[in-house]
């Protein structure tokens, strides 16, 4: 291909790369030209018409139109802008775009391009007709009325996601978003990522537990790494300072490990988890619990603090860590294993270009979503194969792939010869199945830890012991009452009621996910960070900060 | 000093943009001090203006046979008419019931709506009869200027009242344009 060349911009000579479209060029050298269906993530469609430019006497849409060499462009003409306001005018009129009680107004592509074109009354018939609203899903709402037929979330849940659930059905102005063969959306094969309502510029797809919580101008966004598994993607917080709570959590485009991608876990079960939230110090007194205060709770745990040995889960972050190997030196262990059956040789990004992906008991959709994204692109583009070892059936269903069972895996490992670009993901494997990766360089590995900060653990060199002793000391938020047997003397540090807080003699409520401040290390090894978003419902321990002199209280 | 009748009227509307029209609070007296005579609106409680006012507002919707009764006197009587608000301009919330015939509006709001019991809808001859849909003001006559919000804020009615008054044809942009 072609090096650099140039192009005439509205009279002035202007650099362009080959591969750009007429509209990467003009936003490249910061020449505005209005668009609705383009989406910087997504494969250009050109579905819109607003991003009309003149070319040689003709109007072409910038977004799907190749820049080539010598190319004489105009972007803004009274032609032009009579074309983009009839556009706009049809976008607005063709079904229900009347702003004032629409969940995203204040926040919508197609509001903006109102504002900038001065449009102040619709010039067709309007309301014309009426179209579904699909409000079978859990966590998104679909209504009709309010799509513009951009196709974004198509292309979103396809080419993005890699999910394939979304697709057009009827034909012109009655043309409806649909999920699989046109069942409602909550009952399709939806993993409930959530890429198609990031990427809707109207509120045609909009979060339900996220609708009216907070406009754009009440948002406070904060940039960090999802907390909810080791994959770390790359988040933008919206927290509502006034109410103290977590709006919506969307995917950073620009950012690795997963560029944007998320899961129905990191973007929904982070904010409606459905546990049970401890804000209370409990103290049990044979079969009585009694609420006691945090500070008494506190001195009830440093009194025996020496006495016993302390256990953690993966998800706690590296300071909680650290200051929980300064309170209890030579006697913290971790409840969980720690250490790779073997060690990871690939990286997240290579999943992108592997060419056959081995998959050992993973139900990638469900544990490690992004992930899953990824290798269902690779999979459906017809780049790679997909061999589940041991998988079970619904798992990865739609996609075409060998099942096969760990022993006819370990008989077949020629299948494994042709593939050049080969990746194993793991989170266990048998004896038998280590000793047949570990002899096979070219073929990959990335180990799926099981929990957040499985790798922080290992690197505060904190091992995997089970629980023993009569004074055991219990912190995390994953606990599970099969982690720990009988102890006579038990102290749980969890924000979390669950089995564990059942049988504890003292419980102490922590601060969780969106209330602290700290770092972790995701299954790449990279340090990723967490901010405070929201101020805790009461007053809780922060683990970080255990027994450490506080400051006086006001 | 040359004066500029107003006259207003509200539609299938809320009010509120008529509070809007008040919310200019001080900036109404610099406007009257500037020319500006206010006639028939529902402040003064006059009905009907004279023939030849400057300009005719008009809020809310043209819902019923009455208010298309209305903004067309209106329109006869005024040189130039201006569509306050989302539903003179757009048709505004009303128009949720577009996508449903009369009858079952009638039926919904004054028969099957849970509270009600024996419920009829008014027939009384005095009341309006509901068009088929909601239509914006444009649908119904010419419209000259539009001021959409809901409410639109005292700014920008404000700032079209005053270019007018100083002779120049207003334009909404930035803070003044809003649609919700």
């Amino acid at each position: 291909m072609d090096s650099k060349f140039t192009i005439t911009l509205n009279g002035k000579e202007v650099e362009a790369i080959p591969g750009q479209t007429i509209l990467d060029v003009a936003r490249s050298h910061g020449v505005h030209i209005p668009a609705l269906c383009n989406h910087k993530a997504l494969i250009p469609r050109g579905s819109c018409r607003l991003c009309v430019v003149e070319e040689g006497g003709r109007v072409r849409a910038s977004c799907t139109t190749p820049a080539e060499r010598g190319m004489k462009i105009v972007t803004d003409s009274p032609r032009l802008r009579a074309a983009r306001e009839v556009v706009l005018q049809l976008i607005f009129t063709g079904r229900n775009h009347y702003c004032m009680y629409c969940e995203v107004s204040g926040n919508c592509e197609l509001q903006d391009l109102g504002y900038e074109f001065g449009m102040d009354h619709f010039t067709f018939p309007t309301y014309e007709n009426r179209f579904p609203v699909d409000n079978s899903h859990e966590f998104i709402l679909l209504d009709h009325n309010r799509c513009v037929l951009c196709g974004r979330c198509i292309r979103a849940c396809a080419d993005l996601a890699g999910h394939n659930v979304l697709t057009e059905k009827s034909r012109g102005y009655r043309t409806l978003i649909a999920a699989d063969l046109d069942i409602p959306l909550g009952f399709s094969s939806c993993v409930s990522c959530g890429s198609c309502v990031q990427v809707c510029p109207t509120g045609a797809f909009i979060e339900k537990r996220s609708a009216y919580q907070g406009k754009k101008e009440q948002i406070k966004t904060v940039r960090m790494a999802c907390d909810m598994c080791p994959v770390g993607c790359a988040v933008d917080v919206h927290g509502n300072p006034e109410t103290n709570s977590v709006v919506k959590i969307h995917g950073d485009w620009d950012a690795p490990p997963t560029f944007g991608l998320m899961c129905r876990t990191g973007r929904y079960l982070s904010l409606f988890d459905g546990h049970t939230r401890l804000t209370n110090a409990k103290f049990r007194q044979d079969s009585k619990v009694l609420d006691i205060a945090l500070e008494g709770a506190l001195n009830l745990f440093a009194a025996r603090m020496d006495q016993g040995t302390a256990y953690v889960d993966g998800s706690l972050y590296n300071e909680e860590l650290a200051r929980l190997k300064e309170l209890f030196p030579g006697r913290l262990f971790s409840l969980h294993p720690v250490s790779p059956p073997l060690p990871s040789t690939a990286r997240i990004k290579d999943l992108g270009e592997a060419d056959l992906f081995v998959l050992f008991r993973l139900d990638l959709d469900r544990e490690y979503g992004a992930l899953g994204s990824l290798v269902k692109k690779r999979v459906r583009s017809g780049a790679a194969r997909l061999v589940l070892v041991d998988g079970s059936p619904e798992v990865f269903e739609k996609l075409p792939a060998e099942r096969l069972s760990s022993k006819a895996f370990l008989a077949r490992l020629d299948m494994l010869e042709g593939a050049a670009a080969a990746v194993a993901l793991y989170r266990d494997l048998g004896d038998k199945e280590k000793e047949a990766l570990e002899k096979r360089e070219s073929l990959r590995r990335i180990w799926l830890p099981g929990e957040t900060n499985t790798v922080g653990l290992a690197r505060y060199g904190i091992e995997h012991a089970p629980v023993k002793g009569d004074t055991v000391f219990l912190f995390g938020g994953n606990l599970r009452e099969s982690d720990v047997g009988n102890p006579a003397f038990l102290v749980c540090f969890t924000p979390y009621e669950n089995g564990v807080t059942k049988k504890a003699a003292v419980v102490v409520p922590t601060l969780k996910g969106f209330e602290k401040n700290g770092t972790l290390f995701n299954l790449e090894g990279e340090l990723l960070t967490r901010a405070a978003v929201v101020t805790p419902p009461a007053p809780l321990a922060d683990i970080a900060k255990l027994l450490s002199p506080t400051p006086e209280k006001r | 000093m040359k004066t500029v009748k107003i006259a207003s009227t509200w539609c299938e509307g809320c009010s509120g943009c008529h509070m809007s029209f008040l919310d200019m609070d001080e900036r109404l007296v610099e406007l009257i001090g500037k020319g500006l005579e206010l006639t028939a609106t529902p402040i003064t409680d006059l009905k009907i203006p004279p023939m030849g006012t400057d300009i005719g507002i008009i809020e809310g919707s043209v819902a019923t046979d009455h208010h298309e009764e209305e903004v067309k006197e209106l329109r006869k009587r005024c040189k130039l008419i201006v569509a306050l608000g989302d539903c003179a301009v757009f048709g505004g919330i009303h128009t949720m019931r577009n996508y449903f015939t009369v009858e079952e509006l009638l039926e919904r709001g004054y028969v099957s709506t849970e509270s009600t019991v024996n419920g009829t809808p008014p027939a009384s001859p005095e009341l309006g009869k509901l068009l088929p849909k909601v239509l914006a003001v444009n649908e119904v006559v010419k419209v000259d200027f539009y001021i959409p919000g809901c409410p639109p804020p005292a700014d920008a009615i404000y700032h079209v009242l005053n270019e007018l008054l100083e002779g120049r044809m207003p334009k909404l942009e930035g803070k003044l344009l809003h649609y919700d």
